[in-house]
């Protein structure tokens, strides 16, 4: 314990505070948009407001119909990742289709050279 | 056919360490009287490359290997800068019979459709029981997934006039690519006939088959991934 939080509590917090302090520079940096600086801010923030306010989960277990906090811990959790796994799933075909491209485009351009000259 | 016709047609071999038995592909091709052969290298590591070169066909080579989806359209795309009347793409392992290509490329000629789908007799003992079965299957999932029904959905000997070929433009590297051209014909709203082919199962493209994992299952999950990708790309790109 250190103060009247947790270690974990205190982890958890700056885990999340850093990732939004990063998202922000990259914000900044203009490699972010302003839609996924407001992602992370809601999704970092909540994460690190549990964390540091664990009794709120047992707020958003009335309000949205979870009997208990830590049921409604689990469902977000789980839709937070089957969520993620599908951007990580998208985002490795675009980066597969951007190869593929690529390396299309070079050999038409090789045979465009050689036989279309 | 006049000679004057074949010079317009361009035969597509997408070809994947083919170096063993592409030259009698080519060789079968050119005896039947067409000479416009492209060969697409997909980042073989034989000789694929020089082999198409020594034949004297139109070579292109991928860096690196991109599936045979890729490698097909890079084929077609290059047809259409040769200015190709009909385009035919057969695969490279030489299950196909070139005399097919007279078959599959008639109804183009006489502009009686757009596409020509090379459609395997599936029947014992010309096709293994277990094949046919997950082929019909598969052709099953495609019509209910896309509402187009073919005999033959997972077929890559297929013939395309040239308003096929500037319509159909395919994003799916792999083995997905055989359906997402059905997709796209039904989109297109392009005409099609099925064509009745002949398939050599040699032991060589049999082994190659097997090689690719799971063989018998494939064309059941080309479809499925290709309806999930397009799904999974509409709700959350």
């Amino acid at each position: 314990m250190i103060g009247e939080f947790a270690a974990y509590q205190i982890l958890i917090f700056l885990f999340a505070s850093i990732l939004i302090l990063r998202t922000f520079l990259l914000y900044l940096k203009k490699t972010k948009s302003i839609r996924e600086l407001f992602l992370a801010l809601f999704i970092w923030g909540s994460f690190g407001a549990l964390g540091i306010f664990p009794q709120l989960s047992g707020l958003i277990a009335k309000i949205t119909g979870f009997q208990l906090g830590i049921n409604a811990i689990y469902v977000g959790s789980t839709i937070f990742l089957i969520y993620s796994l599908i951007k990580v799933l998208i985002q490795n075909d675009r980066i597969e289709n951007s190869i593929t491209k690529l390396v299309r485009q070079q050999a038409i351009n090789d045979f465009k050279n050689k036989y279309l000259k | 056919m006049q000679k004057k016709q074949q010079d317009k047609i361009y035969i597509v071999i997408p070809a994947f360490n083919e170096a063993a038995v592409l030259p009698d592909v080519i060789k079968g091709i050119k005896k039947e009287g067409f000479k416009n052969i492209i060969v697409v290298d997909d980042g073989s590591s034989d000789n694929t490359f020089e082999i198409a070169r020594y034949y004297k066909c139109l070579p292109l080579k991928h860096l690196i290997n991109r599936g045979k989806g890729a490698a097909t359209q890079t084929g077609l795309d290059v047809a259409r800068l040769m200015r190709a009347r009909v385009v035919v793409t057969i695969d490279g392992d030489g299950q196909h019979d070139p005399k097919d290509i007279k078959n599959l490329v008639a109804p183009l000629l006489r502009n009686e459709t757009d596409v020509v789908l090379g459609c395997r007799i599936m029947k014992r003992p010309q096709m293994p029981l277990g094949r046919i079965v997950i082929n019909k299957l598969a052709n099953l999932l495609i019509h209910a997934l896309y509402g187009i029904y073919v005999s033959d959905s997972q077929s890559g000997f297929r013939a395309y006039n040239a308003r096929a070929n500037s319509l159909i433009n395919t994003t799916m590297d792999r083995y997905e690519f055989e359906s997402e051209v059905l997709l796209q014909i039904k989109n297109a709203k392009l005409k099609y006939r099925e064509v009745p082919i002949k398939v050599k199962y040699t032991k060589y493209s049999k082994n190659k088959y097997i090689g690719m994992i799971n063989a018998q299952s494939q064309n059941l999950t080309n479809g499925l991934n290709m309806f999930l990708k397009m799904m999974i790309k509409s709700l959350f790109s």
